[in-house]
Parts: C-alpha cells; structure tokens; sequence
C-alpha cells in the first residue's frame, strides 16, 4: 500500500528524487549510505522502507550526481542502504532508482 | 498478464515487495507499468501497477525490475511568429492662428503594428519511460 510519495524539487530542477513508502520511514540518518547494484549481493536482515528515485539533467546528468541523490533521499528517510540499484543513462539525462533499506 | 488460474480481483489493500517473494504465496501473473518521466511520478506508476495486481485477485505486488528507457521522439511545438507591419494613417490637427481662428489640417503619419501568427514547428527531444515490471502474487491470507 503507498503510504506517502513526496517530490522533493520542482520538475524544472536539474536534479530532482522522490520515494515511494512502502515499509516504516525511520528518523533521517547522517551516517554513511550503502549502494548496492542491481545483481549485487543483497545483505540477509534488512527492512524495506521505500523505493526511491534520483534523476538529473543537463549538467547533472552524470554517476554521482544522480547516485548522490539516492542517497540523500534515502538518508532522509532514516535508510543506511539502497539496494538493486539500477542507473540508467540517456543523452541529456540519467536516472537511478533503488530500494531504500535499513540493513541491521 | 495471467499465468494461473482466475481468482476474482480483490478490493484490499495491495503491499509492495521489492527484495524477496511473499513465503506460501501462489503466483497470479505478470505485471508491468509505465509512465513518461518527469510527469509520471514514481507513485503515479506503482499504483498503475498495484491496480493490476489488485484486477488479478492479488494482494502482493513483487517489483522485479525498475528500467528507465531513453528515446529520441519528436515532438511538435508553436511558437509566436508574429511579424510587425507599418502603414500610415491620417491624422486630423485642429491649432488656431494668431487671428485665433482654429484650422484644421490632415497629415499622414507612420504607424508600426503588430501583426499576431502563431507559427508550428518540430524537435527532437530525449523522452524518459520509467518501467516497473513485477508479478502478482495471493497470499493465504488474501484468499476469500
């Protein structure tokens, strides 16, 4: 069941993410945030929080801007990880979405 | 897409699994959403998708894949091609001289206007699809 989805900027942004709940937002987290790839080796105890989004155009339209802002997404809503990451690359813009997890 | 027998669609709630399969649950069928990107929002999406699962007699939607497609589409646009055109326009002037007798004189003066047209053009533009495939599933829980 979709509990909350929020857009965090305005459509014009160059960079923007958003989330979808589907588990227990935790209190935002200001530790380190694990991304984990599609295909990885997911961790054995973890809970599902969200799924969440990142994308970025023109000048932030590359790898570690768009993976930033998973990242920040999921520290916000109290995750240390996201994992089965898939990032997706076009001419003019690049996105990343993931599940947002707290890895015990 | 139904892959098992038909189970009458069910009005509850529809939970997302994202990582692992609901335990002792029987698979309904495949799934699959889209929405053109950034005006699809994520959720819009999933609930595309959790209805399906729902249509199906599901009460689990197991995501298995969140692809984003990049396309080149072209799109057709208009813009304001408005050309400016000038003509002259006679102007009535009314003075009176130094008997103070008033006379008047027609003069042409130069008006520029503007001339509307809305012109159509085409262009290419990059187009964003986000996917979200995934299976319905019933848990026992979920059976009437």
């Amino acid at each position: 069941m979709l509990l909350l989805a929020a857009v965090s900027a305005a459509c014009a942004t160059p960079l923007r993410s958003e989330h979808v709940l589907t588990g227990t937002a935790r209190p935002a987290w200001s530790g380190e945030v694990k991304v984990l790839m599609e295909g990885a080796p997911v961790p054995t105890a973890y809970d599902e929080v969200a799924i969440v989004n990142a994308t970025g155009t023109v000048g932030e339209a590359t790898l570690p801007a768009v993976i930033g802002a998973l990242q920040d997404e999921a520290r916000r809503l109290g995750c240390n990880a996201v994992i089965r990451v898939r990032y997706d690359r076009g001419a003019q813009s690049a996105s990343a979405t993931g599940v947002a997890v707290w890895i015990n | 897409m139904r892959t098992a027998i038909a189970a009458p669609p069910i009005t509850g709630p529809v939970t997302v699994r994202f990582t692992t399969d609901p335990p002792g649950a029987e698979q309904l069928g495949i799934v699959e959403a889209h929405g053109r990107r950034p005006a699809a929002r994520l959720e819009e999406v999933l609930a595309q998708l959790m209805d399906q699962v729902a249509a199906l007699g599901g009460d689990v939607a197991r995501i298995d894949a969140f692809p984003t497609r990049y396309e080149m589409v072209t799109e057709s646009y208009t813009y304001d091609c408005g050309t400016t055109r000038t003509r002259q326009q006679p102007q009535t002037v009314t003075s009176v001289d130094s008997n103070g007798r008033p006379t008047t004189t027609t003069q042409f003066v130069t008006v520029t206007e503007h001339v509307p047209q809305t012109c159509t053009g085409v262009r290419k533009v990059e187009a964003a699809t986000l996917s979200v495939q995934g299976r319905a599933f019933r848990t026992r829980k979920g059976i009437p």
